[in-house]
């Protein structure tokens, strides 16, 4: 019964952070590293407000500042978490067009990623002396609620595991469509609404907690849990259609653009290539141009890729030399 | 380069070769970003000043290649920390931990001890540790400037069979009492003795890469978590001290590991058992880039951009002129690094008809099919070099493996969130040595950042940051 209890209590609290993470981050590693450094950023957080409820002897007993103080060293956290990504980002970006590759990280997957490591991080450690106990030979009721405390906390912590994930995507998907370059002046005030709402809630559910902890705040907590994710897909749309607009844009300077210049880029490369070859390389060049981040995997299922292909190669070969 | 490629006949057909590849595969990458990378490839090899990084390149190297290489690496320290652990957490409940160690040690732990005097004792302890490490160091320095590699074999032979047989024995002695499994000692024997024998095999002779790489994670875990029975405070002091011999050790301009990697790249053989595949696991505690030999940096190079590489070559001193160079290099390689008859059958196969390619193309000038089975040929080949790198890529020291555990065994002693705080940490520290191996491109100490974050983040864990978790879970509130 324990063990079951056990597995049973892990799977609620770990099973959407482990989904997200299969699905989206294990292929690509970038983005690997992305959810490492975010869960080290969400340890730090942690850590520091630990080391001031350390200190501050009388917040042992009081848990409203310990929550308010971690409340905002997280998101000052996951601020200079999106400041150093964006810094790298930039200038890997940079970097990758002047190599006129298309290696360029998809901001979306990286905001996830990152807020996965933060979730991950958050469940790891918020969690784990919870899960310990879950093994003992007892369980744990309170007056106040109907459900075993270990069911109700794995609960918890499956919901605050993917509320960091969407935190952080909002965060940093709003800040950066908000921070971006001003397109026929759209209104850009949304996405500072958006930052802040999902900042509000952040503090919100962290309080609901202190006021009833049972089903009824659990209740609460899932349906704001909803809202954000509806506010988190709005969010993506935008993000999609911005990018679109990006390119459209980006297409028509460049087809009125004078095509000398590119052709003469071109004939370096393409001095000892046949026509086919610079055919493919042209078509290469207008997929380049896109800037379209939904080429996500494209490079890191190369293994994959690769065995596939010696297959298909070798078939083809072998039908040519017959 | 172009230009003085194609007044070359003999090189011709390779270079449009590996031209097509590239159009293939990095249809995008400009040729002056190539010569670069060509230039900074040679200047490392002459001297390591010139090249004072381009953090540009750098950059751009690691998000290519070694967020790719970074995962090769984390699987195998992650593996290890999960064989000590759960070793750890099998035997922690009845072994007594301080008196497996008690003859090497000078200073013997005792709880009621002042705080001064146990940190006097496990630094002299740590000291005399380090020197040993050191002294064994210097003398396998020797041993490799002066060509010893029998007596080098020899020694590494052995102390891996003895390590596998009584580390191993001891182990499932003790796994075998705290799990209450009846096993005679004979069978024991048997399975020990197996265990052994076919550990040093697949190590030193031939086997599957996999088994080859599970023993060594095996072989690691076990050193580890024999480490971990040291006294507590002699472990910490240890680590600091050790961290402190890896800077140490790598970085000196005389350093003995320095000296070692510079031997074996003059002699152009890699060291056998330094490199991840390691039983000098004292003292092998750093990160060597692949790339250090000459002839595997011009297999990066060509991965990179086959343009430049020949010239980087002849630069280097291994030119590779002709296509059938490069595939000696690649052979050379893949029999140091013991992987399967297979795959160099493929590779010389490979070789040939590409040469009988060669011969076909100078006849008939560019015909259709020619070029394109030419085409596949030679990104079948390519995409084989490419594979054989990611097996080949950024080797990390055993000793870093067994020192990460020895932290994170340390950690397991406690509680769980106490190992997932330093399993981030260790990752990160790794991740951010990973990074500045692609900023300066040299072999660095792998240890001092993992330990640093790891025994911060163990300390912070264990003393502040568990009281307040548990606290917070018992009044269930979540920040």
């Amino acid at each position: 019964m324990t063990i079951s209890r056990f597995l049973g209590c892990l799977l609620i609290s770990y099973s959407p952070l482990i989904a997200l993470f299969l699905k989206f981050i294990l292929k690509d590693s970038k983005l690997l590293i992305i959810s490492l450094s975010g869960a080290f950023f969400w340890m730090l957080s942690i850590f520091l407000s630990s080391i001031l409820w350390f200190v501050v002897s009388p917040w042992k007993k009081e848990h409203i500042w310990t929550i308010i103080v971690s409340f905002i060293f997280q998101e000052v956290v996951r601020f200079l978490c999106f400041k150093l990504w964006n810094k790298l980002e930039t200038s890997i970006n940079l970097l990758s067009r002047i190599n006129k590759q298309k290696r360029k990280i998809n901001y979306i997957l990286g905001s996830i990623a990152c807020g996965v490591g933060f979730g991950f991080g958050y469940v790891l450690v918020m969690h784990t002396g919870v899960l310990t106990n879950v093994i003992g030979p007892a369980d744990l009721y309170t007056t106040k609620c109907n459900m075993s405390l270990f069911v109700l906390n794995s609960f918890y912590a499956q919901a605050f595991g993917l509320l960091n994930v969407i935190w952080t995507s909002i965060m940093f998907l709003s800040i950066r469509n908000y921070t971006k370059k001003k397109l026929k002046g759209k209104p850009k005030r949304k996405y500072l609404v958006y930052l802040f709402v999902s900042i509000i809630s952040h503090l919100v559910e962290s309080l609901i907690l202190l006021v009833n902890s049972c089903t009824a705040s659990l209740l609460v907590l899932y349906l704001i849990l909803a809202g954000l994710i509806i506010l988190l897909v709005k969010l993506i749309v935008d993000t999609m259609n911005e990018k679109k607009n990006e390119y459209n844009l980006l297409k028509q300077n460049q087809e009125s653009s004078s095509n000398e210049d590119k052709n003469e880029n071109f004939s370096q490369e393409i001095n000892f290539l046949d026509d086919n070859k610079s055919e493919e390389n042209e078509k290469n060049k207008t997929d380049i141009l896109n800037f379209e981040d939904e080429d996500e995997d494209e490079d890191d299922d190369e293994d994959d890729e690769i065995e596939k292909n010696d297959d298909l190669d070798e078939e083809e070969e072998e039908e040519e030399v017959n | 380069m172009t230009e003085s490629n194609t007044t070359e006949p003999l090189n011709e057909n390779k270079n449009k070769k590996e031209i097509s590849d590239q159009s293939e595969e990095n249809k995008e990458q400009v040729q002056e970003k190539g010569k670069e990378k060509g230039k900074g490839k040679t200047t490392e090899n002459k001297n390591e000043k010139t090249i004072v990084k381009e953090p540009k390149i750098s950059m751009y190297w690691f998000v290519r290649v070694f967020a790719r290489k970074l995962r090769n690496v984390l699987v195998p320290v992650t593996l290890t920390m999960l064989l000590v652990i759960v070793l750890i957490k099998i035997t922690n409940q009845n072994s007594d931990t301080t008196d497996q160690f008690s003859q090497i040690l000078i200073y013997h732990e005792s709880s009621s001890d002042s705080n001064s005097k146990k940190f006097g004792g496990s630094l002299l302890n740590a000291v005399v540790i380090v020197g040993v490490v050191l002294v064994m160091t210097v003398f396998l320095v020797f041993l490799i400037k002066y060509n010893c590699w029998k007596i080098i074999w020899g020694w590494l032979f052995l102390s891996c069979f003895w390590l596998l047989l009584v580390f191993g024995a001891l182990k499932m002695i003790d796994v075998c009492e705290n799990l209450n499994l009846a096993v005679d000692w004979i069978t024991l024997a048997f399975l020990d003795f197996n265990f052994a024998v076919v550990g040093v095999i697949v190590i030193f002779w031939h086997g599957p890469l996999k088994s080859n790489q599970i023993y060594t994670i095996l072989m690691c875990g076990l050193v580890a978590v024999y480490l971990t029975t040291l006294p507590t405070w002699t472990t910490w002091v240890l680590l600091a001290l050790i961290a402190l011999y890896d800077i140490f050790v790598v970085l000196s301009p005389k350093g003995p590991l320095k000296i070692l990697v510079e031997e074996s790249m003059k002699n152009d053989k890699p060291i056998p058992g330094l490199i991840y595949s390691s039983i000098i696991y004292l003292f092998s505690a750093r990160i060597k880039p692949k790339n250090s030999g000459s002839s595997s940096s011009s297999e990066l190079n060509s991965n990179f951009n086959p343009i430049s590489s020949p010239s980087s070559d002849s630069g280097s001193g291994s030119g590779s002129g002709s296509g059938s160079n490069n595939v000696n290099s690649l052979k050379e390689e893949s029999s140091h690094l013991e992987k399967g008859e297979s795959e160099l059958e493929k590779d010389v196969e490979n070789d040939n008809t590409l040469a009988e390619d060669n011969y076909n193309e100078k006849s008939s000038l560019l015909q259709n099919e020619e070029r394109k089975k030419r085409r596949l040929l030679a990104r079948r080949k390519r995409r084989r070099k490419k594979r054989f790198e990611e097996e080949s890529g950024v080797k990390l020291g055993g000793g870093d493996l067994i020192f990460y555990s020895v932290l994170i065994g340390k950690a397991a002693y406690f509680d769980y969130e106490t190992i997932f705080t330093c399993w981030i940490a260790i990752l990160v520290g790794l991740a951010v040595t990973l990074f500045f191996l692609a900023v300066y491109a040299k072999a660095l100490p792998a240890l001092p950042i993992s330990i640093a974050f790891g025994m911060i983040f163990f300390f912070l864990t264990k003393i502040i940051l568990v009281p307040m978790v548990k606290q917070l879970g018992v009044d269930s509130v979540m920040t």
